[in-house]
């Protein structure tokens, strides 16, 4: 009986440590914003199309224009919380499923090396929408949605 | 003393054997081993972290400019050490893989493969197959709504999660259960109807699919149908760290070689959470024929993370067949991934029963091996 109160007592330490360490983490966490160019034509967006857009799911906008959704390299820590946030997966657990997609033809959104570069990217592509530490948005994009706390 | 001489000559011989199978066995690894060496010195260029500009590691395949066309494919070498047959190597499936997207909202897509061309066989030496050309895929996908797909063409049944993954560099194991073998026809030449969906953070998939003719370009299936009506529906939703998506598929079809129908139901999940990758899948079938026996069989398999890209493989499967003996086929397995297109697996096969070479089961007990590059 002590045995299990004692392993109960472990059970609860580690989880009011876990909870504690993931609350820190989201706390400490920069908010992401959903941008596009200045010039695009989308005005709007959920996080459930985010899903759709960024799992190539959906590939076309409303008007028929192809999407481009652009995603920051894997090894990015904004990328990583967009991915848990919005995918609901890491981008290592994503592996198996690009697979499947990669089989039908379907390859993953575009990736571009840093912020800069996806402002640039959206400044000349009103068809493509990315993702920015809300930190590094500036006046060349427009955004449509935070995320985070 | 001549019954002692008698009673031990196989035992000498069987002990032979095993020391064979183990060479055998031996020089397959090495063999395997060599040829990742290989094939990792020759792609080292694709580790260059600069290829990452523009694609994702996972991503693959080359686009042709701005056509809208994008080719694919993928080689598998596989070596079989089953324990009731002679071991054997073969280059397997070798697959090419070409999608056209015409318009935003109109794409081509196929898949053709070349099956079957040659073997190297213990004591037998080098056999040339047929080299069988089979047409697996041919579809033109039209998207009138961003969550609607109207499929018209040859496409894998969508009947559970293994049918349409069943390419060596998408599964963590060489061989495919035998549960998602044997219920339903693999292939489908008709038209599909797939809407995806997210509402309030759960992911819907359903598709509806039909076909009212003869499988186009015939043998890429085991079961040829004539008329198949079916279904499937997947739900997925985060819980806590983990992602879930649970599916149920129907199909009824007539079977081309028996002009029965027959019915399949079936239910699967799927789970990923750190690198683990849990799925499972039951399949029911029945043949409307009276006094028919149903079948039913079920795999549960789960893939964890070892080190790097190195994973542990574990499947249970069950089958209870509508002819035949019930087999239980636990397995064992490590898959590993030392680039991002280049996929190698090993495993242990293991039966409840001794497959004899007359009378082969769809699980064999043995050791199986392979080696794919997906470009």
């Amino acid at each position: 009986m002590r045995g299990l109160a004692r392993a109960a007592l472990l059970a609860v330490s580690l989880l009011v440590t876990y909870v504690g360490a993931r609350a820190a983490e989201i706390a400490g966490a920069p908010r992401i914003a959903v941008v596009v160019g200045r010039k695009s034509f989308v005005t709007d967006v959920t996080v459930d199309d985010l899903r759709e857009l960024y799992l190539r799911r959906r590939r076309v906008w409303p008007n028929g224009r192809r999407a481009i959704p652009v995603n920051l390299p894997a090894d990015n820590a904004v990328r990583a919380r967009f991915s848990r946030l919005v995918l609901g997966r890491s981008p290592q657990d994503l592996v198996p499923y690009w697979d499947a997609r990669y089989f039908e033809g379907i390859t993953p959104p575009t990736v571009l090396p840093s912020p800069a570069a996806l402002r640039a990217y959206l400044d000349v592509e009103p068809a493509a929408i990315g993702y920015l530490s809300a930190s590094d948005v500036d006046d060349t994009c427009r955004t449509l949605l935070v995320l985070g706390p | 003393m001549i019954e002692l001489a008698a009673s031990r000559q196989p035992r000498v011989a069987a002990v032979g054997s095993q020391r064979r199978r183990a060479a055998t066995a031996g020089r397959v690894g090495v063999a395997l081993v060599v040829l990742v060496t290989a094939v990792s010195v020759a792609l080292a260029g694709d580790a260059d972290p600069g290829r990452d500009v523009g694609s994702d590691r996972a991503d693959g395949g080359y686009r042709v400019g701005d056509t809208g066309l994008w080719l694919g494919g993928y080689a598998t070498v596989e070596a079989e050490v089953p324990e009731s047959r002679p071991a054997l190597a073969q280059l397997g499936d070798l697959g090419f893989l070409v999608r056209w997207e015409l318009t935003p909202t109109l794409a081509f897509f196929n898949e053709t493969d070349l099956e079957d061309t040659v073997t190297l066989v213990e004591h037998a030496g080098l056999e040339r197959g047929s080299r069988i050309v089979l047409l697996e895929r041919l579809y033109l996908d039209w998207t009138p709504r961003p969550d609607l797909t109207v499929r018209f063409g040859k496409f894998l049944t969508p009947f559970g999660i293994w049918n349409v993954i069943r390419r060596a560099p998408l599964t963590w194991t060489v061989d495919r259960p035998v549960a998602t073998q044997n219920a339903f026809p693999d292939h489908t030449t008709g038209l599909s109807l797939i809407y995806q969906t997210t509402r309030h953070g759960w992911s819907f998939d359903a598709t509806a699919y039909g076909q009212g003719q003869d499988e186009l370009v015939r043998g890429a299936s085991d079961i040829s149908a004539t008329a198949v009506g079916g279904g499937r529906v997947v739900a997925g939703h985060t819980l806590g760290a983990a992602y879930v998506a649970v599916g149920a598929s129907a199909i009824a079809f007539e079977n081309r070689d028996t002009d029965r129908w027959e019915d399949a139901y079936g239910t699967d999940v799927e789970a990923t959470l750190g690198g683990n990758h849990l799925m499972g899948e039951f399949a029911y079938s029945r043949v409307r024929e009276p006094g028919a026996r149903d079948e039913w069989s079920f795999y549960v398999q789960d893939v964890v993370p070892l080190y790097g890209p190195l994973y542990g493989v574990v499947r249970l499967e069950h089958v209870e067949p509508r002819r035949g003996r019930v087999v239980n086929g636990p397995l064992i397995g490590l898959a590993w991934r030392p680039l991002p297109h280049v996929v190698v697996k090993a495993d242990y096969q293991f039966a409840d029963h001794e497959g004899l070479p007359s009378e082969r089961s769809d699980i064999e007990r043995g050791f199986l091996a392979s080696v794919t590059l997906f470009f």
